[in-house]
């Protein structure tokens, strides 16, 4: 094997201050901005504390220092952006650990989401990847075409996984991923409408399923439900729903990112109008892209942002509104005092694993605990490293298929090491690909949505 | 895959290249995943945290991550056949430039060396491997009740051989003294490949005086002489108990004063704190809820021990304190302890913001004077940051008359990133002219070998005929420490501060 040789390493190439050369102030907002948000990293080395890429693999590309470095060092005008960089930037599951950790309050969310989004109008997406999200997940038709012809072939390709009804295992290596894989059996689409509960109506939840729920696991919606209907709510599932944006916002392809949550918003609005209801999750990465990523980073500080924010026809307080009702289902659940529904003490033995976007971002962490610890008493066991991530990170799992497999291993150790028959989450991201994880391993635990234990709870009572 | 021979060996001062074949041969070393050669990646080793390599970070021409000594001293024989440089390498959280590549060659990136290997407690000493982060050392020993005292403010993050390699220490220095006090042996790789150990091959005693002390030669030589391998350090017992005094002071000299007062009357702080007005200010803004008493510094002491003896002293510092403070607190209830310290353990993360629009830099961030003259340095560096037109947020281990001085810079302004070299040189002339030394536990790497021969005077040469009769080919990360003849190497005299050799 020949090593492709560039030239580099001519190491001292004199005092260079790119954010002097390049400074524009107010006569380009957008990339001042950015040009500050780069400045601002002062190379403390803070984010290998916590990075989960990081921890894998120990190279120093992985921590948002090495990648800020990098989009610093591509400022300059004669280093050649090429596709290899953008893969370096996408070595990351956007978990938001090293912006909450930044000691110089860096958001590195906003600088690496805005270094995809310049690079990206350099270099282009990888075919592949622009498929999944352009194609797949910006195109709410195509997505379900593509479900319904995937549950049409399902059979001829997968065979059904022996112990998990709602699985189906590929029978080849899947070329991305490089070896077999289970899928969700595709079972038709959610379909909006309104659940009203069987008594008086105490509140109304407006639920926004995503992407997984919508084409894999509708089950998961109906849990919801059953949950919800135990504690007189009302559950809405709004009409014109589409992709959170999310992964074409992490990939930097910013007007999808937009064109999605333009939909959503017009969506979802006039449920939230005037009334107290809140818009539920069951998914913390597509809420967090509903109360964080839109507000601050799509129709905020990337690029374009303020201008797509005026063209949209909605006004910052329609995105406040939005940010300020999204909650965690699993845990407004609990707040409404769903525990007196639940019978309690005898569900299986379970552990928990933490979704990063739930945890840290949304800073859920005792609620599904308590939950457990209520349905089934002694027989919850945290398993070791409460923080670590299962190493799914939307599209992450394919672009980057060995460090995710990787990452994914090491989690499901640490979860099946506490021998439960169940393993819990509250992410159907989280679930499918530790699904896939435990039955690597060997392990012949259940990977389950917390919501879906809540409702064989509510329905033993 | 080329052989190397003895033919190969190049005596000549100019660093050899690393060429195609070099990176296949490191591969077949090691393994293919563990050597980085992408223009892309190289970037990320181009940088630590000092200033000088953000303004000038070189990349290395390759980067390998070895898993073992036998890697490591295989790494060293290819480079030292081919005159090539050599670079350790550990958290790169170092605010020198030690462990950047400025004259390229191979970085050797130890962060997958980062086992504990043995925890021998009832010898009180633990044997580890060099990329060890330092707080999981600490977290694998609280639960047998012994701890490694060193406590840089990176322990999240640094590395065990890179505090080694700098002689690191922090708060607690004023009482545990720096990380050289816990070595007690190395294993080091050196040029040729040979590996040695300091401190007896076999050996599991506390102490050793049997031969030169080769172990303290390395300890803070900054990765200038070989790299380490493996170590062997000394765990103490962790204290019960902590307790904390907060005094506030309208005086800087009055200060300065009541650390003095408080060694006079036998005390033994574990640490003790000064924040001067400006880095008070930075932790308020940083953290709203936050109130700090008004004054010109607050001194933050803190006692640890056995719990009387903590409560004893405590009181004791708190009266020695009243002499001239105009605000005294103390705490010993753990909740109210993380209290007041609060200001303190906020504030590296609270410079940073405040000044919109600017950053902190790591440059003239480490001088450490005699105690009674730290006032007449907090002044001085208040004084600088006036005269230049920015921000410089001072805080430091008083107790040692180490400070930390963080300038906010706006590097959009060319004219302002030039002030700062500047005020940078006087910050450490300040230092000298205070009889004082221009680092106190950072280290010199590249940024402070201009003012090395007016610190050390002839000692320098000593330092120089050292390396060179270990390093005879100057492989082990040169440009660093002021250590090559003035002929060759790096242009000692480049660096921007403009000082003299």
């Amino acid at each position: 094997m020949t090593v492709d040789r560039e030239p580099s390493g001519a190491a001292d190439q004199g005092e260079r201050n790119i954010f002097a050369e390049l400074s524009r102030g107010d006569a380009d907002r957008d990339f001042e901005r950015y040009l500050i948000e780069l400045q601002n990293c002062m190379r403390c080395g803070q984010c290998r504390t916590n990075c989960p890429v990081f921890k894998g693999f120990g190279a120093e590309t992985d921590v948002a220092r090495g990648k800020i470095a990098l989009l610093a060092h591509a400022l300059s005008p004669e280093v050649k952006a090429d596709r290899d960089m953008y893969a370096w930037l996408t070595m990351c599951v956007n978990c938001g650990r090293c912006r909450l950790e930044c000691p110089s309050g860096t958001d590195t969310g906003y600088a690496l989401l805005e270094g995809r989004l310049r690079l990206l109008q350099k270099v282009g997406m990888p075919a592949v990847k622009a498929l999944m999200v352009r194609g797949v997940f910006g195109n709410e038709g195509l997505l379900n075409a593509g479900a319904t012809a995937l549950g049409l072939v399902q059979p001829l390709l997968f065979r059904p996984s022996e112990a998990d009804p709602r699985h189906v295992r590929s029978l080849w290596r899947l070329p991305m991923l490089g070896q077999r894989v289970l899928l969700p059996r595709m079972r038709g689409q959610v379909k909006p409408g309104v659940v009203d509960p069987p008594g008086e109506v105490k509140g109304t939840v407006v639920v926004y399923p995503g992407c997984l729920i919508d084409v894999g696991y509708p089950e998961l919606l109906s849990a919801l439900i059953t949950v919800y209907q135990a504690l007189g709510y009302r559950v809405v599932v709004p009409r014109g729903l589409v992709c959170c944006g999310a992964p074409a916002a992490y990939a930097g392809d910013v007007a999808t990112a937009r064109r999605l949550a333009v939909a959503n918003i017009a969506a979802i609005l006039p449920h939230l109008r005037g009334t107290e209801a809140k818009l539920a999750f069951l998914c913390p990465s597509c809420a967090v892209a509903f109360n964080h990523d839109y507000p601050e980073y799509l129709f905020g500080q990337m690029s374009g942002g303020a201008e797509a924010l005026a063209a949209s026809g909605f006004a910052a307080a329609d995105l406040e509104l939005i940010a300020a009702q999204t909650v965690d289902a699993t845990a407004l659940a609990w707040e409404l005092g769903i525990g007196e529904h639940l019978a309690g003490d005898d569900g299986p033995s379970v552990t928990y694993h933490d979704p990063c976007h739930l945890r840290r971002l949304m800073n859920v962490i005792d609620e599904p605990r308590a939950i457990l610890r209520h349905l089934s008493g002694d027989q919850f066991v945290e398993a070791a490293n409460p923080d670590s991530c299962c190493g799914f990170g939307g599209t992450f799992a394919l672009e980057h298929a060995d460090a995710s497999a990787t990452m994914l291993e090491r989690r499901s150790r640490e979860l099946a090491a506490t021998e439960t028959e169940v393993v819990a989450t509250a992410c159907p991201g989280c679930m499918a690909w530790l699904a896939n994880g435990l039955d690597r391993i060997g392990s012949r635990q259940r990977a389950v949505h917390l919501i879906e234990l809540m409702a064989e709870a509510v329905a033993g009572v | 895959m080329p052989t190397v021979t003895d033919q190969d060996v190049r005596l000549s001062p100019a660093p050899g290249r690393v060429s195609a074949a070099i990176i296949e041969t490191l591969r077949s070393l090691t393994a293919p995943e563990r050597v980085l050669h992408g223009r892309h990646e190289l970037v990320a080793y181009s940088y630590d945290a000092s200033f000088l390599t953000r303004l000038r970070p070189a990349p290395p021409e390759v980067v390998v991550q070895p898993l073992s000594t036998a890697e490591v001293a295989s790494i060293v024989r290819l480079a030292s056949a081919h005159g090539i440089p050599i670079v350790g390498r550990g958290a790169g959280t170092s605010q020198t430039g030690g462990p950047v590549a400025v004259q390229g060659g191979i970085v050797v990136d130890f962060a997958r060396m980062n086992k504990i290997l043995e925890l021998d407690l009832a010898d009180l000493q633990v044997v580890v491997e060099p990329g060890l982060i330092h707080q999981h050392l600490n977290e694998a020993l609280q639960p047998h009740g012994f701890y490694f005292p060193p406590d840089p403010g990176s322990t999240a993050m640094c590395t065990i051989a890179g505090m080694v390699s700098n002689n690191a220490s922090g708060m607690r220095a004023v009482k545990y003294g720096a990380t050289a006090e816990y070595v007690l042996g190395l294993e080091v790789v050196l040029a040729d490949g040979t590996v040695i150990n300091t401190g007896g091959i076999n050996s599991r005693s506390l102490k050793c005086v049997s031969g030169y002390d080769l172990t303290h030669l390395f300890v803070g030589s900054e990765g200038t002489l070989g790299l380490i391998t493996r170590l062997r350090l000394k765990v103490l017992p962790l204290p019960e108990k902590r307790a904390v005094v907060m005094a506030a002071f309208d005086q800087l000299t009055a200060a300065g004063e009541t650390v003095v007062d408080i060694f006079r009357a036998r005390l033994r702080p574990a640490a003790c704190e000064i924040m001067d007005r400006t880095a008070c200010l930075a932790a308020t803004l940083h953290s709203p809820g936050l109130t700090l008493p008004d004054g010109e510094a607050v001194l933050f002491i803190q006692l640890d021990g056995v719990p009387p003896a903590v409560k004893y002293e405590a009181e004791k510092v708190a009266e020695v304190c009243r002499r001239r403070a105009t605000h005294v607190e103390w705490a010993e209830d753990p909740k109210r302890v993380a209290q007041l310290w609060l200001a303190r353990s906020t504030i590296g993360a609270a410079t940073g913001r405040v000044r919109e629009g600017a950053t902190r830099v790591c440059a003239g961030e480490d001088i450490c004077v005699p105690i009674m003259e730290v006032p007449a340095a907090l002044a001085g560096i208040q004084a600088i940051a006036a005269k230049y037109g920015f921000p410089i947020v001072t805080y430091g281990h008083i107790g040692d008359g180490n400070l930390h001085s963080a300038p906010l810079v706006d590097m959009r302004d060319p004219a302002e990133v030039e002030r700062v070299h500047q005020a940078v040189d006087e910050i450490h002339r300040l230092s000298l002219s205070l009889r004082g030394t221009v680092t106190g536990e950072h280290g010199v790497g590249m940024v402070r070998q201009q003012y090395l021969a007016e610190e050390h005077g002839p000692a320098l040469d000593v330092m120089r005929k050292i390396k060179a009769a270990i390093d005879p080919q100057g492989l082990f990360n040169p440009g660093k420490m002021a250590l090559e003849p003035q002929e060759a190497g790096m242009p000692v005299n480049d660096a921007p501060q403009g000082g003299q050799q």
